[in-house]
Parts: C-alpha cells; sequence; structure tokens
C-alpha cells in the first residue's frame, strides 16, 4: 500500500485535523495515512468514520500513529 | 500521555455561547458603575456600592465565563457527560434574573426585594452544581485537572451558601454565629481561592499544553501545587472561624501564596517552552495574567497585618481580580470561542469546500489591539488608585464599558461568521 506520512506533533489546534481531512479527501484505494501527532487525535476519529474511512491508532510513547484508509481496503 | 480534546461528546455550541456572550454584558455595567461612583467604589468593603461592583465582575463576568466553560469542558477535557444539558439554559436565566435583581436591591435595599434574587440565584446554582457535582464525583481518576475542577465545584457550594447567608443576616432574617467579617473573610476564600483560583489552575494544566505545544503538565509538580492550594484552603478557614490571630492566618496563606508562585514560575516556563514561538495575542494575555498573579502572591499576605488599610486590601483583590482574571479569561475566551465556532460549523467542510480557518474568525491583529487597550486601561486605573487621583477614574469607567460593548462585537461577530461558499 502506498503510504503518504502526515507529520502533526508540532502543529496547533486545528491544523492536524485540516491536514489530516484534506489529505483523506484526496485518498484513493490502495493508499492509506500514517498521521503522527503528540497525542490521541479523538476529535478527529468520528470525522473518519463519518467520511467513510477506517482506522488504527498505535501509541507509541514519545507520539501516537494513526492509521486512516478507505474502509473498502482490505 | 492524555487524551487532549474529546470533542465527540462537545455540547452544542449555543450552550457555552449563551453565556459567553452575556458576560461582557456586565463588563460595560461595571464601566457604567465605575463612571458613576468613582473613587467611592474603593472606600470601603462594606459599602453597598462597591458590594455591587464586585458582584458585578464575579458573578457577571467571571462566573458566566467559567459556568459557560464548564459546560463545555467537562465533556470534551474530561470525558464526563452532563446530565439534562438543556437545562443549562434555566441556569443561565436564573443566574442572570438573580444577579440582576442583587444589584437592584443593593441600590434599593428594601427587605422585600430579596427573596427574588436570593432564589433565583440560589435555584441556578443548584441546578448547575447537581449536574456537576454528578458528573465530577462519578468519574474515575485523579489527574490534577479532575482534582481541581471538583475541588473548585466544592468551592463554589461554599461560596454561594455563605453569599446566601450573609444576604439574609443583612436582610435580619437570621444571625449567624460568627461575625459578618468572618463570613465575608470566608466567602472570599473560597470564592477567588477556591472557585475561581482552582479552576483556573485546572484548565490551564490542561489547555496550556494543548493549544500552545508545551510539555505536558499532569504529574507530580502540577499536585504539589494544588496541595498547596488545598492546604491553604483547610488551615486558612480554621483560622478565621476561630479567629486566631494574624500570624496564624498569614502562616496558614503562605502554602497557597507558595503554591500560586510556583504555578506562575512553572506556566511561564512552560509558555517559553511552546514548539511555535510566533507572536500570540493569547499568550500575551496569559503572561500579564501571570505577572498580576505574581504581584498578587508577593502582596497577599499583607491583607492579615493590621498595619495595612483598607485601601491596600482593594489594590490587591484588584491585582487578582482585574489584573490576572480579566487578562486570562480574555486570552481564554479568544483562543476557545472561534475554536468551538470553527469545529461545530466548518471542520466538517474540510476537503469539500474552502472554509474558513481560525485567523479568519478572529484575526491576531483584533486580538493583539484588544489585549494592549486592555492592558493600558488597567495600569491607568492601578494608577489612579496607587497615586490616589481617583477622579480619573469616572473617565476610566466610560473607557472600561467601551471595551466591554467592543469584545462583545468581537464576540458575537466570531458566533455569526458566514459560511462564503465560492460562486
Amino acid at each position: 500500500m502506498e503510504t503518504l506520512t502526515l507529520d502533526c506533533r508540532l502543529l496547533e489546534p486545528p491544523e492536524p485535523m485540516i491536514k489530516v481531512l484534506k489529505a483523506v479527501s484526496r485518498l484513493r484505494r490502495g493508499q492509506q495515512i500514517q498521521m503522527l501527532h503528540r497525542m490521541r487525535p479523538t476529535p478527529l476519529f468520528a470525522k473518519l468514520i463519518a467520511r467513510g474511512m477506517a482506522y488504527r491508532v498505535e501509541e507509541k510513547g514519545s507520539h501516537v500513529e494513526v492509521w486512516i484508509w478507505l474502509k473498502e481496503d482490505p | 500521555m492524555y487524551q487532549g480534546l474529546s470533542l465527540d461528546q462537545a455540547p452544542p455550541q449555543d450552550i457555552p455561547f449563551r453565556f459567553f456572550l452575556t458576560a461582557p454584558l456586565f463588563w460595560i455595567l461595571l464601566g457604567l458603575l465605575l463612571a458613576w461612583q468613582g473613587g467611592d467604589l474603593f472606600e470601603s468593603y462594606i459599602n453597598l456600592s462597591t458590594v455591587a461592583f464586585t458582584h458585578l465582575f464575579t458573578l457577571g463576568w467571571l462566573a458566566m465565563i467559567m459556568i459557560g466553560a464548564f459546560y463545555q469542558m467537562i465533556p470534551v477535557m474530561v470525558g464526563g457527560e452532563v446530565p439534562f444539558l438543556e437545562l443549562s439554559r434555566w441556569v443561565h436565566t436564573f443566574i442572570l434574573f438573580g444577579l440582576v435583581g442583587l444589584i437592584v436591591f443593593l441600590f434599593f435595599p428594601y427587605s422585600q426585594l430579596l427573596p427574588w434574587p436570593m432564589a433565583a440565584l440560589g435555584l441556578g446554582f443548584l441546578l448547575f452544581l447537581s449536574q456537576m457535582g454528578k458528573t465530577l464525583f462519578w468519574m474515575r481518576g485523579g489527574r490534577p485537572t479532575l482534582s481541581a475542577m471538583r475541588a473548585s465545584i466544592v468551592c463554589l457550594a461554599l461560596v454561594v451558601l455563605l453569599g446566601l447567608a450573609m444576604l439574609g443576616e443583612y436582610a435580619s432574617w437570621w444571625q449567624l454565629p460568627w461575625e459578618r467579617e468572618q463570613t465575608r473573610a470566608l466567602h472570599i476564600l473560597f470564592g477567588l481561592g477556591g472557585w475561581v483560583g482552582l479552576l483556573l489552575i485546572g484548565v490551564s494544566f490542561h489547555i496550556l499544553p494543548m493549544f500552545y505545544v508545551t510539555p505536558g503538565l499532569q504529574g507530580p509538580r502540577a499536585e504539589r501545587i494544588l496541595l498547596h492550594i488545598y492546604i491553604t484552603l483547610f488551615l486558612l478557614p480554621i483560622s478565621i472561624l476561630f479567629n486566631l490571630p494574624w500570624g496564624w492566618k498569614l502562616a496558614a496563606s503562605s502554602f497557597g501564596l507558595f503554591g500560586l508562585g510556583n504555578y506562575v514560575v512553572t506556566m511561564w516556563g512552560l509558555l517559553g517552552q511552546r514548539r511555535r514561538k510566533k507572536p500570540d495575542p493569547t499568550v500575551w494575555l496569559w503572561q500579564w495574567g501571570l505577572f498580576y498573579i505574581a504581584l498578587f502572591t508577593l502582596t497577599a499576605g499583607g491583607l492579615w497585618v493590621p498595619q495595612f488599610d483598607s485601601a491596600f486590601g482593594f489594590i490587591v483583590l484588584l491585582l487578582f481580580l482585574g489584573g490576572a482574571m480579566v487578562n486570562i479569561t480574555c486570552g481564554m475566551l479568544f483562543k476557545i470561542v472561534p475554536f468551538l465556532v470553527w469545529f461545530h460549523r466548518f471542520s466538517g467542510l474540510i476537503g469539500r469546500v474552502d472554509i474558513p480557518m481560525l485567523g479568519d474568525l478572529l484575526s491576531d491583529e483584533v486580538q493583539f489591539r484588544f489585549a494592549k487597550a486592555l492592558n493600558g486601561l488597567i495600569l491607568l486605573i492601578f494608577a489612579s488608585l496607587l497615586l490616589r487621583g481617583t477622579f480619573f477614574l469616572p473617565v476610566l469607567g466610560v473607557a472600561w464599558a467601551g471595551l466591554g460593548f467592543i469584545l462583545w462585537e468581537i464576540l458575537f461577530s466570531v458566533y455569526r461568521y458566514p459560511l462564503k461558499l465560492a460562486a
């Protein structure tokens, strides 16, 4: 899968959400987004679901990774 | 790692905005009262117009902002669900009419007028405390922000009870078992140190790292700050109620003042460590607020020293209320209000149409201009009081009212910002 990495760790609200949702609006099958954030971006999750996305959150100690892909993709 | 904001559970924006848009109206009334009464407001604590002035600020401005913020923050910051959210409308109505009734009573002190504002204020706060108390005390966890919010609510309950008790005593309905000065001291302590101070401190532990990308602050350092304040909130009421010598009261206060000083140093350091050091008007307002808290911390012990007169006491309390709290609440509003409007009205359209950014809703330039005007005015008011030039106060009062009108316009324009779609 093609991965687009978005490093949002040093961005102030709401820039992480803007960056990710703009990328989500352009996402195609076979592509995924790896979002890096300093905290769990809980406000984002409902918006991802509303746009037909699936996601997975991985806590990495110093940061959080959110993997986002189209629900139709495996 | 802390969770940031949980905006899935955010209340509709109308709920906090009902309170946020009412508060500046009392700011305007404050200015008009200052213009009318001038230096007379700072002659005596028991002057009824002074009491009115104080409560226009503490109930009209501070409580409105803080209650609106509570409705917003409880679900999103600590993940709790506020029961019967629609009751917020009644909380607002009761407190609004109760405060207006209280002010009318203070200028026309007929005891027949008193039951209505007392009942309204009592009911309004009872509803609010029931909602928040159930949410906060049913939640699990004890991180500093949650601990501070719980303690703040308990202090609010005590403030309201003491306030209603004092009103009834003033109307000669009952006699409290201690002197009115003692009741007033407890009322001020739990109000400023407990309700206002703890809420501010607890919330700032969360939102400063969140909004300004600073290191987190929910560990032992935050707990130590709160512990010192809790010690004072326990010891000082005892020394007040038992009428201990002033040295004991000063000693009891010293813990909380030390905690407050630690808080100023900690938060100033945090702001200095923010990742993006671009000029930010809300940071500037926070820094002014912390500066005034520092001055308050250095002088507040003098409130117990008999050699210092009431003029000194007014200055000290104004440092906290008029200096620190005004700056910090404005800084928080300028950060939270655009974010709330943006999130509720525009965030769902990202990637579909061009949406306004936070800077479009409320520009840094407008915020800086307001912040400079505000702090210039605060300094002039302090200068008038310190240099005994109180004949300037009426003019400054008009300016204060004008600034309140500008603030209301700013907040309302953000609230009503239109979505301009491309043709």
